[in-house]
């Protein structure tokens, strides 16, 4: 017996007020670091050298206003559709820049994820499915990181813009562990305090009398807090030795009109600065949930839309440009998509029955719209793709075994949900 | 011209709609006219006997208090069809002859309303719900029956704008409007000519408040700006006889204070003196022109002030938003003198984007997004 | 005074399961809720066959309670004196020194601050100092929590002065938030989810949060003038005025009106409310800047006194459980604020017996608090195999960071930033020094949990302490500050270890630490790689685990 929602569907207002890196939720004993079955398999796929980098619209932006439109309906909206370069495909006339890249997307029209909560939606369209028990599961980025992230590297494997609003706090690594755990960046500024104040040497010595004390204490004290706290360290190390990279100045001049002179645009430039920097999994929030339009959608997506479309397009033309799109999947979605139908305020509502998001680049097939909904958007009529079989394509086509496990004491958890199968239309 | 009295309102007639939201209203001319337009790019015209209603309909008594079945139905007489997005705003010559349109199609429409019908048409005025509310409020059937109108085409389409148009002020003669669209392109045309005199060079934000003194001599300007489109907004006034900026009120204080660079207004308004103009978002504001002072600012419409005027003596400023009703102020000071309507209740209300005052300021009618206009008399 | 027969089923049973096994808890009678903490505690460690950690040893006692019970660590003399303190009873004597010292009350009142108002920089009331020193008055006259949450819900008297109506001030125009509050911080219930839909399962759901939310609708806050920052506030209570409730948000329809929805004791009786007669004439604003006339009639009391009351079967059992989980980490039922049907307790007849026992004395938080921290139960051993910061079973210690007002206290004691201040003549608290770490401590260390308690490691934590430089600001040398005292040359570099490790971890090194850190130092060559040296010795026990948490 229910009388109320279970807690995660409004919980913890404070923590996606203000992100930081969130610790592994103490849910689970996950055997850190021996997770990897076969180190030779970690090493090969580590060589394939894919990426993928997701945008993330925070909050839920519209299908029917932006590529599942409804021309003619009453619950349309006033957005007019154009036509792409991709023969057949019309979408909204403020995406005018991502309408002459319709050629290189995988528009997947036939979503069917079944959360319309933001803490909840953003969880599962993160994680590709619901903790249950006491398995707290990874996000992809996170996945992604353990499984194409280099060892060796300075850069952390998995960079995040996350600024809060709307949208839900991100599930961190989840039984993966803090090595996996996001490196999170709110603006496109360098992260302050990335100038020290020691020589070299002298900094050396002092990490290693840091270490030493830490651990004494930790030998023979186990709690993941104490192990999240010292990786944090470790990676605030290796960064400094990369902080360049987070310095867009000298290159943003040559590159603004591409991506657009906006916030966004110089977040997506910085994205593909970390992929090609080889940093595995990046993921670009786009307007911090400001896409929940439940009052004056229109309004609010016209304002979206535009510098989206710019910086996405931008990111695209600019990875071909560099031979790294073959290499790098970019995923385009959000929690949700928007209600078929119009509110009493010109909003529209929270919808995960039949919505859409876009692939675009390394693994999946280019000019592509798979699936199709009803007259008016209401119910997938063609091609349904749900949750577990969307995150075991995005693994498939990043050359990560959907199948694989990982383990938890003795448990094995598969990298994609049970089940799941890889929607083979997709890929390339 | 008896003085008008906002504190003495009532209900007058009601004219039902179902057919998305009623946008806009105009009365034509007097006040035996009027039409609204709607979001699917519909206008209706209905005639109104110019006096209160003889009787309260059947079903008034069973009110638990006064709404829309308090007052008669009218049922609409022609439709003008063309525009084909939503239409914003309304305006009429002064004969009442000219009726002009304001649209997301990115055009402005000319309507005679005196043009000979093209054809005829099915206009539904109730939905199920709201019919069985009739029903049970003592409707027969064929009061909540579709009826038929008579279908009016345009007679010019204005086509300077590229997007939508949403800001629209008219001069007190009638013979100038101001409109702007989200292009940032503000127009002044020469009414009912359809000719455009001056083009203002804005920055290019969305030009959706607009005002037109009643001199036609100054425009007021509000360009939003939005923290993802990273343009800046602005709010300043344009002397239309140089096409140039005469002032630029952006770095008021008072508003950056409560609005930082999303200058977005919804509704402006001078008054009829020109010497003060009100603006509305969140709340309604009262500028000082000369200064650029905020005299006064007042809450009141749950954060959306969609449609500000004045009165003709400029004593009274109206307003209404998303709370369903229309607050009439003392321009002076800002307090309220009345509130016509009541909050409808819902968790999420309906909102009313517009009100016009009929030229004899004896009559006011409301938009209301529901599906209806509402028709108020001011008792003398 | 509404009764609470209409309980719902569930929970009746479950009361009754709870009764049924806990005879036990009502027969025990006398026995210091402490022994039935340890052995409710000790049941569940044999039942789930876990292993407990053993008891802490003194120093780890010393600084956890110490950081518990006055936010503080001890200082260096503090420390020496506990340790070398031969007495059996000194444990208590400490718990009672500590209950009885100023920072307690300030402690708890910051503590129940962020509870009630969280760390939201776009509050209303985020200045307010009139509050938080009414509370910390609270906690000083040891006020029982009946009363003082039953001043805040009935908002009297004026912000600044009376500082109660300060909480209300924080929802204003936000009525339903504030029924959400009130429910969800005082009962432990989340109702929020009723505001905009049914539980499928349950069709009474939205009107029970309509039916809370009515008694709130009426209420105003209404401003008169500032006094500083903070804006002095009175609550007002209209006699008139209903909410509307239209169903759920989803089936919202353009043109629909709400229906007047009765106040409703949570899952409980509709208000009884007498008729507003005919001819009063009720306000419906008050003017700024007085105090606004008593309504009619008042549903804020009557939903004040019904929280409160010791029959209230969610009000005590709330505050039991969040005063546990503050010492031991985790609630019985957990998180703290979810005390819902589903969320069933870890250990049901030791939240059976805490929460009767608390009634019984009067809603005694410092009793509370003694029993917990003199229980074997909070004195338990940190070490232990276990990963997870708040253990299921409190088989060990739980491990919690220092907060953003923690943190900086505790940098200032351990290097001995204060006392050499105060030697100087200065107001420690107003050394540059000194803001600098409070304000990005404030950035960087706030949201350091993710709002369940568990820690958020964070690189930009590590980028400051590493590179700010503004902690090594706070460890330079001073005349009789530690870094000062651990470069007298007179002493025996073993001693000067020794009080390093006593100063900034409250206990003394072991034999391989002592070795490690004299090697370190003795490296140097010259004064100014001596002073790098031992500086380097401070900045590194301040960033090892062992001081960034409480454990």
């Amino acid at each position: 017996m229910h009388r109320l929602c279970q807690p995660g569907e409004h919980f913890s207002r404070r923590a996606f007020m203000k992100s930081a890196l969130v610790a592994a939720g103490g849910a689970a004993v996950a055997n850190w670091g021996g997770l990897v079955n076969s180190q030779a398999v970690a090493a090969e796929l580590q060589k394939t050298g894919k990426r993928c980098i997701m945008i993330w619209l925070g909050g839920g932006a519209s299908q029917i206003d932006t590529f599942d439109m409804k021309v003619g309906r009453p619950n349309a909206g006033p957005f007019r559709p154009i036509q792409t370069n991709l023969p057949g495909l019309e979408i909204c006339e403020y995406m005018p820049n991502v309408a002459q890249l319709a050629d290189k997307l995988c528009v997947i029209r036939s979503m069917s994820t079944g959360d319309p909560g933001h803490i909840s939606g953003t969880h599962l369209m993160h994680c590709g499915r619901r903790n249950e028990g006491i398995v707290e599961y990874p996000e992809i980025g996170s996945v992604v990181a353990k499984y194409l992230g280099r060892p060796d590297s300075a850069l952390p494997s998995f960079i995040q813009f996350a600024t809060g609003g709307q949208s839900g706090p991100r599930a961190g690594s989840g039984f993966l562990g803090p090595k996996y755990q996001p490196f999170r960046m709110s603006t496109d500024k360098p992260p302050a305090f990335t100038t020290g104040y020691l020589k070299e040497d002298e900094e050396q010595r002092r990490r290693d009398l840091f270490q030493f004390a830490q651990g004494e204490f930790t030998a023979d004290r186990h709690a993941e807090s104490y192990q999240a706290y010292q990786e944090a360290k470790e990676s605030a190390w290796r960064l400094m030795d990369v902080r360049d990279i987070f310095s867009v100045q000298k290159e943003w001049p040559k590159v603004k009109d591409l991506y657009g002179d906006t916030e966004f645009g110089k977040r997506c430039l910085l994205a593909r600065r970390f992929v090609e920097a080889g940093v595995p999994f990046v993921e670009v929030d786009n307007a911090g949930g400001g896409w929940d339009t439940h009052e004056l959608n229109f309004d609010g997506h016209k304002r979206l839309i535009p510098p989206m479309d710019k910086g996405w397009a931008g990111l695209l033309i600019d990875l071909e440009q560099r031979g790294l799109l073959d290499d790098t999947l970019v995923i385009w979605q959000g929690e949700f998509g928007r209600t078929p139908g119009i509110n009493n305020r010109i909003g529209r509502d929270h919808f995960a029955r039949a919505w859409t998001t876009v692939l675009a680049g390394g693994g999946v097939k280019r000019g592509y719209v798979h699936g199709k909904t009803d007259a008016d958007g209401r119910t997938v009529t063609e091609g349904l793709v749900d949750t577990g079989n969307y995150f075991a394509t995005i693994f498939h086509a990043l050359g990560i075994d959907p199948k694989a496990h990982n383990y938890i004491g003795i448990r094995p958890i598969p990298v994609a949900p049970d089940h799941s199968k890889v929607v083979q239309e997709l890929l390339a | 011209m008896p003085k008008l009295d906002p504190k003495k309102i009532e209900r007058a007639w009601f004219l039902p709609w179902n057919a998305g939201w009623t946008r806009c209203v105009t009365f034509l001319g007097g006040s035996e006219r009027l039409a609204a337009g709607n979001q699917q790019g519909d206008i209706l015209l209905w005639d109104l006997p110019g006096k209160m209603p003889e009787a309260a309909p059947a079903g008034a008594g069973k009110a638990k208090g006064d709404d829309e079945f308090s007052a008669p139905v009218r049922r609409p007489l022609r439709a003008f069809r063309g525009h084909t997005n939503l239409v914003s705003r309304l305006g009429a010559s002064p004969d009442g002859k000219w009726l002009y349109s304001a649209s997301w199609d990115h055009t402005l429409r000319i309507w005679d309303t005196q043009a000979a019908a093209e054809g005829t048409a099915e206009v539904a005025l109730f939905d199920q719900s709201r019919g069985s509310q009739a029903k049970k409020r003592g409707m027969s059937d064929a009061d909540v029956a579709p009826v038929q109108v008579e279908v009016v085409q345009d007679s010019q389409v204005l086509e300077g704008h590229r997007e939508w148009i949403r800001g629209f002020s008219m001069s007190a003669d009638g013979g100038r409007l101001l409109t702007g669209d989200d292009a940032g392109i503000v127009i002044l045309w020469d009414m009912p000519a359809g000719k455009e005199l001056t083009r203002l060079e804005t920055g290019g934000g969305w030009a959706r408040a607009v005002a037109l003194s009643h001199d036609a001599k100054l425009a007021f300007v509000s360009e939003s700006s939005d923290r993802h489109a990273e343009i800046a907004g602005s709010i300043k006034l344009w002397d239309l006889e140089t096409g140039k900026v005469r002032q630029d009120l952006t770095d008021n204080k008072a508003m950056r204070a409560q609005y930082n660079r999303v200058m977005s207004f919804y509704s402006a308004a001078f008054a009829p003196d020109g010497k003060r103009l009100a603006l509305g978002l969140s709340k309604v504001h009262l500028f000082d022109v000369e200064s650029g002072k905020i005299v006064w600012e007042e809450e009141g419409h749950k954060e959306g002030v969609m449609h500000v005027a004045f009165s003709a003596d400029g004593q009274y400023l109206f307003s209404t938003g998303k709370d369903t009703v229309v607050r009439v102020r003392d321009a002076k000071d800002g307090k309220q003198v009345a509130e016509i309507g009541a909050p409808r209740g819902s968790q999420f209300k309906d909102w009313l984007h517009d009100f016009a005052l009929s030229p004899d300021e004896q009559w006011l009618a409301t938009a209301d997004m529901a599906g209806m206009a509402h028709v108020w008399h001011f008792a003398s | 005074m509404p009764s609470f027969r209409t309980l719902r089923c569930t929970l009746a049973a479950w009361l009754g399961v709870a009764a049924a096994f806990g005879s036990a808890a009502g027969a025990r009678g006398e026995q210091p809720l402490r022994e039935v903490l340890d052995a409710e505690l000790k049941q569940a460690w044999e039942r789930e066959e876990v292993q407990s950690a053993g008891p802490a040893d003194d120093a780890t006692f010393l600084r956890r309670g110490y950081l518990d019970l006055t936010g503080a660590v001890p200082t260096y003399d503090e420390t020496r004196a506990f340790l070398d303190d031969a007495d059996a009873q000194k444990r208590e004597k400490l718990v009672d020194r500590l209950l009885a010292d100023p920072r307690y009350a300030r402690q708890q009142a910051t503590v129940w601050d962020l509870v009630l108002f969280t760390r939201d920089p776009a509050s209303d009331v985020r200045a307010r100092p009139g509050f938080q020193k009414w509370l910390t008055a609270q906690f000083e006259k040891n006020v029982p929590y009946d009363e003082w949450v039953r001043a805040i819900l009935l908002a009297e008297g004026n912000s600044i002065d009376d500082g109660a109506p300060t909480f209300f001030g924080a929802y204003r125009n936000r009525q339903m938030d504030l029924s959400e509050s009130v429910a969800r911080i005082f009962l432990g219930q989340q109702i929020q989810c009723a505001r905009c839909h049914n539980h499928p399962y349950e069709d009474v759901s939205q009107l029970d949060f309509y039916g809370m939310a009515a008694f709130y609708e009426r209420l105003a806050v209404v401003r008169a003038g500032k006094q500083g920052t903070e804006e002095r506030i009175f609550i007002g209570e209209k006699s008139a005025g209903e909410i509307l409730f239209t169903g759920p948000a989803i089936d919202d329809k353009a043109g629909q009106k709400g229906e007047p929805v009765s106040p409703k004791f949570l899952f409980g009786e509709e208000l009884d409310e007498p008729e507003l007669p005919q001819n009063f004439n009720a306000v419906d604003r008050f003017p700024e800047g007085k105090a606004p006339p008593k309504p009619f009639f008042s549903r804020k009391e009557k939903i004040a006194e019904w929280v409160v009351a010791p029959e209230n079967p969610y009000f005590a059992k709330a505050v039991v459980n969040r005063v546990w989980a503050q010492y031991m980490g985790r609630g019985l039922v957990h998180p703290v604020d979810n005390m819902g049907e589903t969320s069933l307790p870890s250990h049901p007849e030791l939240l059976e017996a805490m929460t009767t026992a608390f009634v019984a004395h009067d809603f005694d938080l410092k009793w509370l608090v003694r029993e917990i921290v003199n229980s074997a139960s909070y004195q338990i051993g940190s070490r232990g195999s276990s990963d997870r910061a708040f253990p299921r079973w409190f088989e060990r210690a739980r491990v919690r960071p220092l907060t953003a007002e923690e943190l900086p206290v505790a940098i200032r004691t351990a290097t001995g930033f204060d006392d050499a201040a105060r030697q100087a003549g200065k107001d420690p608290a107003q050394e540059r020094e000194i803001g600098n770490l409070n304000r990005y401590m404030n950035v960087y260390f706030a949201d350091i949990e993710n709002g369940v308690g568990d820690y958020q490691a964070s690189l930009f934590e590590h980028l400051y302490l590493d590179n700010s430089g503004d902690v090594s600001q706070i460890i330079n040398r001073r005349d009789g500050n530690l870094l000062d005292k651990l470069l007298d040359e007179a002493q025996p570099p073993e001693a000067r270890v020794n009080r390093l490790y006593l100063s900034v971890l409250n206990r003394a090194p072991t034999e391989v630490e002592t070795r490690r850190f004299v090697e370190y130092v003795s490296q140097a060559q010259d004064a100014a790689a001596r002073n790098r040296a031992w500086h380097d010795a401070v900045w590194a026990l301040l960033n090892s685990s062992e001081f960034r948490f409480n454990h």
